[in-house]
């Protein structure tokens, strides 16, 4: 759980780090493809940690 | 004064000490044992007329990197695919180098800590670099290039105590395993300096390609011979050819009249400053190599997005230390002959392609 929110305030961090940029951002494409990397990396962080903080179940 | 350029001299300095990072955590049991340091000067024999290849690619395309050139030679659906081969190798190359320095941290230190958290930091500080502009990447690798020739030179010097000679007899040559040792650190890691062609074209207009390359080959052989060197001599063939991080370990028995000892935090230093540089590079690729593929303007907003799901997948793609081991030794395989058979198609390209030019 406490990785999972270390993570979480990371994501968060990142978004207010880009956010600026990501606005003047040209086309929707672009705007897709880095929020498309962010969720997925933030999915497989997800189950990682859902995963990783109960040890009796396989890991990946 | 624009961040994206880097001097012949900070290129230098990248391109070697991405090169120290394929000795530094190697995950990779070598079969020539006491002979390793011969492969190694095999490998770097073959690997300097790779990198004149790779210099010559450069002089025919004048400030282009990889994508550019591939789209130069063979147009754009081409271009797109071998952009694709490249951008998932240089992911694939990213993972396996930051799970091995995870798996170095967690293996030798910090052993309840989770991968991801140590994963996660190292990928935040690459992409700040990528962020900040090549330059700052030059300028921190030739603060780490001297770095790493010192630490390298100080523990061979305190380790000359407990350095075994008779360890370095030449028994047991098998021409087998020096070729197979030598085919494995030409692909890992000098022919991945292959990587490097995305980023050289931020070189300044006038360095001779040459050069940088060569330069760059000698100091990282310098510095790899003489690690390895130390590590036989003071492990000894069958413990240095077992061990997953024979550098962590050799160092590690130094001890001077029980003043100075457990200076293996010395290795790790160096471990971490060459890794960074190489995970830097590949995320760099992986983020430019997606730029031309959907034709993003700014590829440096992709730095933190990629470095979060490369720092994701390091931990959750490898179930143990045996698995990394068996991938790094099973990559070799189908790294070796994209590598040679892209700068030679490409090289054949590109001198066709400039002669019709000519003419």
């Amino acid at each position: 759980m406490a990785l999972f929110c270390l993570v979480t305030i990371i994501y968060v961090l990142i978004f207010i780090f880009d956010y600026p940029r990501l606005r003047s951002a040209k086309s929707l494409k672009q705007a897709v493809v880095y929020w498309g990397v962010l969720t997925v990396a933030y999915v497989i962080t997800f189950i990682y940690c859902l995963f990783w903080s109960i040890p009796t179940l396989p890991s990946f | 004064m624009n961040s994206d350029i880097v001097n012949p001299k900070q290129a230098t300095a990248i391109l070697s000490v991405f090169l120290i990072s394929g000795t530094s955590v190697t995950m990779n049991n070598y079969l020539s044992k006491q002979n390793t340091w011969i492969s190694l000067i095999i490998s770097v024999a073959v690997s300097a007329v790779m990198f004149l290849l790779f210099a010559k690619i450069l002089k025919l395309f004048k400030g282009k990197n990889l994508f550019e050139i591939s789209e130069r030679c063979f147009g754009r659906l081409g271009s797109k695919l071998i952009s694709a081969v490249v951008v998932i190798y240089a992911f694939i190359r990213g993972i396996v180098a930051l799970r091995s320095f995870c798996e170095m941290v967690t293996i030798t230190s910090l052993d309840e800590t989770p991968i991801l958290f140590i994963a996660v930091f190292v990928m935040l500080t690459s992409a700040f670099m990528i962020k900040s502009g090549l330059y700052v990447m030059g300028k921190c690798s030739l603060f780490f290039a001297a770095v790493i020739v010192f630490i390298t030179a100080l523990t061979t010097l305190l380790s000359i105590g407990v350095m075994q000679f008779e360890n370095l007899m030449l028994t047991g040559i098998s021409a087998a395993s020096l070729v197979a040792d030598s085919v494995s650190f030409i692909t890992h890691p000098f022919l991945d300096a292959l990587l490097l062609l995305c980023l050289f074209s931020h070189i300044k207009n006038n360095a001779n390609h040459s050069k940088i390359f060569i330069w760059a080959l000698i100091l990282a052989a310098l510095v790899m011979v003489v690690t390895l060197l130390r590590d036989i001599l003071i492990l000894g063939g069958e413990t240095f050819s077992q061990l997953y991080f024979p550098s962590y370990s050799a160092t590690g028995i130094i001890n001077i009249y029980n003043f100075l000892q457990r200076i293996s935090v010395l290795d790790a230093v160096k471990t971490l400053f060459s890794v960074l540089i190489e995970v830097s590079v590949c995320l760099f690729c992986v983020t430019k190599g997606l730029g031309f593929l959907i034709r993003y303007d700014s590829y440096k907003n992709l730095a933190f997005p990629v470095a979060m799901l490369m720092s994701v997948l390091c931990t959750v793609c490898f179930s143990s230390t045996m698995v990394l081991a068996d991938f790094t030794k099973n990559l070799t395989y189908f790294a070796l002959p994209a590598q040679i058979l892209l700068s030679l198609v490409i090289l054949g390209m590109g001198t066709l392609k400039n002669k019709q030019k000519n003419s």
